[in-house]
């Protein structure tokens, strides 16, 4: 069996091994740019006693309301608050809210969709039953019923937010791994004596990351939106620590006085979810093997 | 339906040295390689080879099927029905396809449009290449389920894809191929999916088919005991190039090449015990095809001169029987 | 050792498989893939299995390793019942039996160099500790002739043939006694596929490894294995040893079987003049014998009653009215 101790084809002149996910990802700029502007966002926030010009909570009464000028680049607000220091202060909460939240989602979430797709039967069943019924509810309402039912402050916040993405994790890691069952690898496991925690979690999970990160980039944006629209309606983190959705809100008051209160933090969730969405699709495409080249 | 005149030339398909180039990370490399043959009228010509030898390209060359970003003709004539496909516009080309020239595949559930009904799938061709009616064409449908031997085909018009098994799908595959009486058939792997007792009635189906419409069959296949049931010619291909090509009773008799013999020790039989003798080593991939004859790497009759590439030689004897080997053909 | 000692003894093996289907109100279809099906398997002994798609001859592989739950019969492995066995026994049996499957792509995680897959068998099992793992896994690979810096690279780098070769490795990593091989060699090359035949045996040879080897082509069956079953719709329809099946069939159905199969000759062709007929569904098969609609010799009792197996010579079986019960 000589023949078969020559090893795969080393390529030779020319490099035939597919373009990594990673180039292919690339490709388009799209998750580049999305990267790059959630990074410097999360470092901005990581510093912001360093990078904000002003203490977001001192007030200056003399000086409120003034629209964006050189010392105030977005302004003060109606209680002479800088609005941009107000807004990189709040991008703390925000981002951290959203991560938090989102982590925590995805962690539960994919956990419990590995089991159901992995043991199927009973358990399967209970646990769509259980996805389909939290999946029946606008995302929103339920955050604002939970938030209402465990009363809002930063936790509560996180929690409410965590468990609307739970669902929706099931239901992507569920589906991926019952398509990860249909590969012999899954048998071959089995059928070397591999526990079941050992293979859902050492061979089946890695295989279904790619999804579930693609997803997690996704919800990323809406936790964070969440979190905004929860603060917006009074339901976030109390008044008086900054947090986008709660800037928006206390601008939204004043907004006949000065459209800058508003139109800054509201800029700023914008620009966050748009960088989000473009990683979530860059990603996509990068993992999609039906992606074009 | 009655067979058709022999008026034409009874050369229903020419190819002259057919090269089709494949793009691979930016390079473009010869996979098949100045190939050449006929088929005729009523002749059954088989293509044989393993994966990545070429022959499914030669169909698709030759069809006009090629995806244009990675693959084109790069060289080479190809006549069918005494059009030069080759210098024809696309919108010949296209009326050519499916008329003139029909194909089938290997995996007949995916080449169906699983939502919509098999009479129409067999009648849409009549009506686009024939510009037939509606209701002449779905009766000609039904005319071509029984030519196939499909039960009850009037019943079965109406049905889907998906209530058909593999085998009864190929059938209304090669009823599609056959919908505008096309002089040349080109089947790809047409058995390969299916279980042998299958396997058998398709071939069987085939073999009456071809003899009933004059057809030329160009049939690609990797399995040496199909050709050995239905072919008249065989041409062995590796690695782009043809390396034997015989009468298929001469083929079995004499297997010539160092490939096609390896090819056939390789091959566990049904009728006897045997011996097996693989055949070491692996097909290269194109960018490493050695320089002169693609099989010296695998060869155990290797000598120096096969760093050149040799001709397509024929054996004393027999002009039908040529072989691309220095040593074989005592050059 | 002697090859007439029983290994793995199948009794009545029976399973059927359930499954909702149809639109808008879905009925429940049973399909028995797998119905009485015994057999036995001697040490260092290759038992062929063929039979076309759907007669439940993977499935046999599965319910024998437990990969899926059988509805009864039983399996007994040298001195242990597999069906009933607890989960630690269970565990020592895997070491025991293991599977080479059809599609090696898919048989491989994907994730998984080939060094920490053949790795993670052995040290599951205790078999190799931290430092030894490397030496037992780059021994593994060179038996089945593939070069130590394999175990540095990902399934995706290698060619079919050689994912199949790793395949084996891993089967034979906790150092089996039984190998299932479902199709081993079906999605390869002809060329390649020879290579893997000539490993599979030498490890048989070599390692005294028995084979429950499955197969739609009866002629890699005719030259691997010592002894065949016929499957028809999840029945044994003829069983025996592989010169006498072949040579002279018995069952219609195993007749049937070999004058279809490709023979590279032209004087023993298909025989393409065989009646017309399509395997009837398992969901609904025909009452009486499974086979008598494609039969040539149907008679009025193969329409009514389901032959059982009876003798026909030396260590052969068949269930056919042709023959005297």
């Amino acid at each position: 069996m000589s023949d078969a101790a020559a090893p795969a084809p080393a390529p030779a002149k020319v490099s035939l091994a597919a373009p990594s996910a990673w180039r292919r990802a690339t490709r388009s700029g799209g998750l580049v740019v999305g990267l790059l502007l959630v990074i410097g966002m999360i470092l901005v926030a990581a510093f912001a006693p360093q990078v904000a010009p002003y203490d977001p909570d001192a007030q200056d009464v003399l000086l409120n309301l003034v629209g964006p000028t050189a010392d105030h680049w977005f302004g003060t607000d109606a209680f002479g608050r800088d609005v941009l220091s107000r807004v990189i202060w709040g991008a703390r909460i925000s981002l951290f809210v959203g991560f938090v939240a989102t982590m925590a989602g995805v962690v539960f979430g994919t956990v419990v969709g590995v089991i159901s797709g992995y043991y199927g039967g009973k358990v399967d069943k209970a646990i769509t039953a259980a996805t389909d019924v939290l999946l029946s509810f606008p995302q929103l309402i339920m955050g604002l019923m939970l938030v209402a039912v465990l009363g809002p402050n930063l936790q509560n916040l996180i929690l409410a937010i965590a468990i609307t993405a739970v669902p929706a994790f099931v239901r992507v890691a569920r589906g991926s791994t019952l398509a990860m069952k249909e590969r012999d690898f899954v048998d071959a496991c089995r059928a070397l004596g591999y526990g079941d925690l050992r293979i859902m979690f050492l061979h089946v999970l890695p295989n279904i990351m790619d999804e579930v990160v693609v997803m997690a980039s996704l919800w990323l944006a809406t936790a964070i939106r969440t979190e905004a629209t929860l603060s917006f309606i009074g339901l976030g983190v109390p008044p008086p620590t900054a947090t986008w959705g709660g800037i928006v809100r206390e601008g939204f008051d004043n907004l006949l006085d000065g459209w800058w209160l508003s139109v800054f933090p509201s800029l700023a969730i914008l620009l966050v979810m748009i960088a989000l969405n473009l990683i979530g699709d860059g990603l996509r495409d990068a993992t999609d093997p039906r992606a074009p080249q | 339906m009655s067979a058709a005149p022999i008026t034409a030339a009874s050369e229903a398909l020419q190819v002259e040295g057919l090269t089709t180039s494949i793009r691979i990370a930016g390079h473009w490399f010869d996979a098949v390689r100045d190939v050449s043959f006929t088929v005729r009228q009523r002749e059954t010509l088989a293509l044989v080879g393993e994966s990545g030898c070429g022959k499914s390209l030669t169909a698709l060359s030759i069809m006009g099927l090629l995806p244009g970003a990675v693959g084109r003709v790069s060289k080479g004539r190809i006549v069918v029905d005494g059009v030069d496909m080759t210098a024809a516009t696309e919108a010949k080309r296209e009326a050519m396809r499916g008329d003139r020239i029909g194909m089938i595949f290997q995996e007949p559930m995916t080449s169906l449009n699983p939502v919509l009904p098999i009479g129409f799938q067999i009648a849409e061709g009549l009506m686009q290449h024939r510009g037939m009616s509606k209701d002449a064409a779905r009766k000609r449908a039904v005319q071509l389920m029984e030519l196939v031997r499909i039960p009850s085909a009037a019943d079965r018009l109406d049905a889907y894809p998906h209530q058909f098994s593999g085998g009864m799908r190929q059938r209304v595959m090669i009823a599609m191929a056959l919908a505008c009486s096309p002089r040349v058939l080109i089947a790809d792997e047409p058995t390969t999916a299916l279980d042998v007792t299958i396997q058998a009635q398709v071939l069987a189906l085939l073999a009456d088919l071809q003899k009933q419409e004059g057809l030329a069959v160009l049939l690609i296949t990797h399995n040496l005991g199909v050709v050995a049931s239905v072919a008249d010619r065989v041409m062995v291909m590796y690695g782009g190039d043809v390396v034997e090509s015989a009468p298929m009773r001469a083929f079995f008799q004499a297997p010539t090449h160092p490939y096609s013999e390896a090819l056939l020790a390789a091959m566990p039989r049904v009728d006897r015990a045997s011996k097996l003798a693989p055949i070491p080593g692996q097909v290269p991939t194109l960018p490493d095809m050695p320089a002169g004859c693609r099989y010296q790497s695998r060869c155990p009759l290797r000598i120096a001169k096969c760093a050149e590439r040799p001709p397509l030689t024929p054996l004393g004897g027999d002009p039908e029987h040529g072989v691309r080997c220095w040593v074989r053909a005592g050059a | 050792m002697s090859e007439n000692k029983t290994l793995l003894q199948v009794r009545d093996l029976s399973k059927t498989f359930l499954s909702r289907k149809g639109w808008p109100v879905p009925k429940t279809v049973a399909v028995r893939a797998v119905d009485g099906v015994s057999f036995e398997v001697g040490q260092g002994e290759a038992l062929g299995v063929v039979g076309e798609s759907g007669c439940g001859k993977s499935t046999v592989a599965r319910l024998a390793l437990r990969l899926i739950e059988a509805d009864g019969g039983s399996v007994r492995f040298g001195d242990t019942e597999v069906l009933g066995a607890s989960k630690a026994d269970l565990r020592r049996l895997r070491r025991r039996m293991q599977i080479v499957f059809q599609d090696p792509a898919s048989a491989l995680d994907p994730r998984q160099r080939v060094g920490e897959a053949l790795g993670e068998a052995l040290r599951v099992h205790g078999l190799a500790n931290r430092r030894d793992v490397r030496t037992v896994v780059e021994r593994l690979l060179d038996e089945v002739g593939l070069p130590k810096v394999a175990a540095d690279r990902f399934p995706h780098e290698f060619s079919g043939g050689q994912r199949q070769r790793i395949g084996i490795a891993r089967a034979l990593a906790l150092g089996p006694d039984l190998v299932f091989a479902d199709e081993p060699v079906s999605a390869l090359d002809v060329s390649v596929q020879a290579q893997i035949l000539v490993l599979l045996e030498r490890l048989k040879a070599e390692r005294n490894l028995a084979f429950v080897f499955i197969s739609h082509d009866l002629g890699v069956v005719r030259h691997f294995c010592r002894k065949v079953v016929v499957l028809y719709l999840g029945r044994v329809v003829e069983q025996g040893p592989v010169p006498d099946i072949f040579d002279t069939p018995l069952h219609p159905y195993t007749q049937l079987l070999k004058v279809s199969s490709p023979n590279p000759d032209p004087d023993t062709a298909v025989h393409m003049a065989f009646q017309e007929g399509e395997p009837p569904s398992p969901v609904n098969p025909p009452k009486g014998c499974h086979f008598h609609p494609r039969c040539p010799h149907a008679m009025d009792v193969c329409r009514s009653v389901y032959p059982s197996l009876r003798k026909a010579g030396d260590g052969r079986v068949v269930a056919c009215h042709l023959y005297p019960e």
